[in-house]
């Protein structure tokens, strides 16, 4: 844009002939064509806005919202599972706790869910929780990872083997009418005698002593006694207590 | 603050490759009518002027990414533009009559006397209309130079710079098309 400008010499500049033809500027292009430029200016510059996001914005966008989509997911999972997320990592004091919830949130279940729970394996590493917020998930959730699914799997399977035992006849008797200061399973040894119902046992053990198996049926009344330890004994079998 | 109407055209058409459509629409208002004139005096009818001009337009904006202020937008604007008038007489074989008229010697060009100043509006009138034909009489390079400078208000070094060419051939040419209008016009009078 540095130039040297030099002077337009006389015979190459005549005012008279400019002024003429300055007065004879009037064609402008027509309006159709000013409307066909401006319409591919304007498409121009779209285009390149369009083209400038997706060279700068698509893929860094669509990466956020793959990783948002993951935590929420992940969140989410972990507020109605925290069992399925990662069982093997927590501390063993954690699960004690969950335990210990498991126990307060099994009063508030229906009597038929309580039973159920506690012929679950009590003892295993990794109690296969039944709750209400895992049927919720099974029916919304088809957007669970893998892992988790393969692992909710597994605990069905466990969950039908139980099932299955819980059909057996011996099963089936069970604890339905066990007093509420009866403890569940702390100290027992024999483990269908502690799921029988006390008047059973009882009519077990004087059956017992019917048949002349008086150590038996001694050695039964004190099981009787350290399961049950509220219940009162009947008069008949007072008498083998001392 | 400084409006858009008071932008320069170089800022203007940065502008627009940066992506404001206003700064192109100033742009476009200034030039359009000049830039038509100047293709429809220098080519054979309308319709094709029509079409050079769309074409150098759309040259514009299909650049407008790798504008650089280097040079006056005006000289970038009608160097497209002369590119595509060379390209049209190129493509419809007029390409040599374009150069031989381009080349007449000074010699023969006889110095005109002082044409009559027009009086009344029919006068000037009749005397635009003169000049147009005369105009249109011109040889093809000596139209551009006049036409560049008219329209587009260039120096002779912003002409040579639009028309490809040097400063002196430039000045050679506008002298020959002054002495011919001027003959020109005489001769009506």
């Amino acid at each position: 844009m540095n130039e040297t400008h030099h002077p337009t010499p006389p015979d190459l500049e005549d005012s008279r002939l400019s002024a003429l033809y300055q007065k004879s500027r009037l064609e402008e292009p027509a309006m159709r064509l000013d409307s066909v430029i401006l319409t591919r200016a304007r498409h121009a510059v779209e285009k390149k806005t369009l083209l400038w996001f997706k060279e700068h914005w698509l893929v860094p966008l669509s990466s956020f919202a793959l990783a948002m989509l993951t935590v929420s997911l992940f969140i989410q999972m972990k507020q109605e599972r925290p069992d399925v997320i990662a069982p093997a990592t927590r501390a063993p004091s954690i699960q004690a706790k969950e335990h210990l919830k498991d126990d307060v949130q099994m009063k508030e279940y229906p009597a038929s869910e309580v039973r159920r729970k506690s012929r679950e394996g009590r003892t295993t590493a990794a109690p296969a929780r039944a709750s209400v917020p895992e049927m919720k998930q099974e029916s919304a959730g088809k957007a669970i990872a893998p892992a988790a699914e393969g692992i909710r799997t597994q605990q069905r399977g466990q969950r039908q083997r139980t099932n299955r035992e819980d059909v057996q006849p011996g099963n089936i008797q069970g604890f339905t009418e066990a007093p509420e200061n009866a403890p569940l399973s702390s100290g027992v040894t024999n483990k269908a005698s502690a799921t029988e119902k006390p008047g059973v046992w009882i009519e077990r053990i004087r059956l017992l002593i019917k048949q002349q198996k008086k150590e038996e049926a001694i050695r039964e009344l004190n099981m009787f006694r350290q399961t049950f330890p509220a219940y009162k004994l009947p008069d008949d079998l007072q008498q083998f207590m001392h | 603050m400084v409006t858009i109407n008071e932008l320069t055209d170089e800022k203007l058409m940065l502008g627009y490759r940066d992506g404001n459509i206003r700064a192109f629409e100033q742009l476009y208002s200034r030039h359009k009518g000049g830039l038509y004139r100047y293709l429809l005096r220098s080519c054979d009818s309308r319709a094709i002027a029509e079409e050079l001009f769309q074409d150098v337009w759309a040259s514009v904006i299909k650049a407008r990414s790798s504008y650089e202020a280097s040079a006056r937008f005006t000289t970038w604007l009608y160097r497209i533009a002369s590119n595509r008038l060379t390209d049209y007489y190129r493509k419809t074989g007029k390409w040599d009559q374009y150069i031989e008229q381009a080349d007449e010697n000074s010699a023969d060009c006889p110095v005109s006397p002082p044409y009559k100043q027009p009086e009344h509006q029919s006068d000037i009138n009749q005397q635009i209309q003169r000049l147009l034909q005369c105009i249109e009489q011109l040889p093809l390079l000596q139209r551009q130079v006049f036409l560049l400078k008219e329209e587009a208000g260039m120096k002779l070094e912003e002409i040579a710079r639009s028309l490809a060419s040097n400063r002196e051939a430039v000045k050679s040419r506008m002298r020959y098309a002054i002495q011919k209008l001027r003959l020109c016009m005489q001769a009506e009078a």
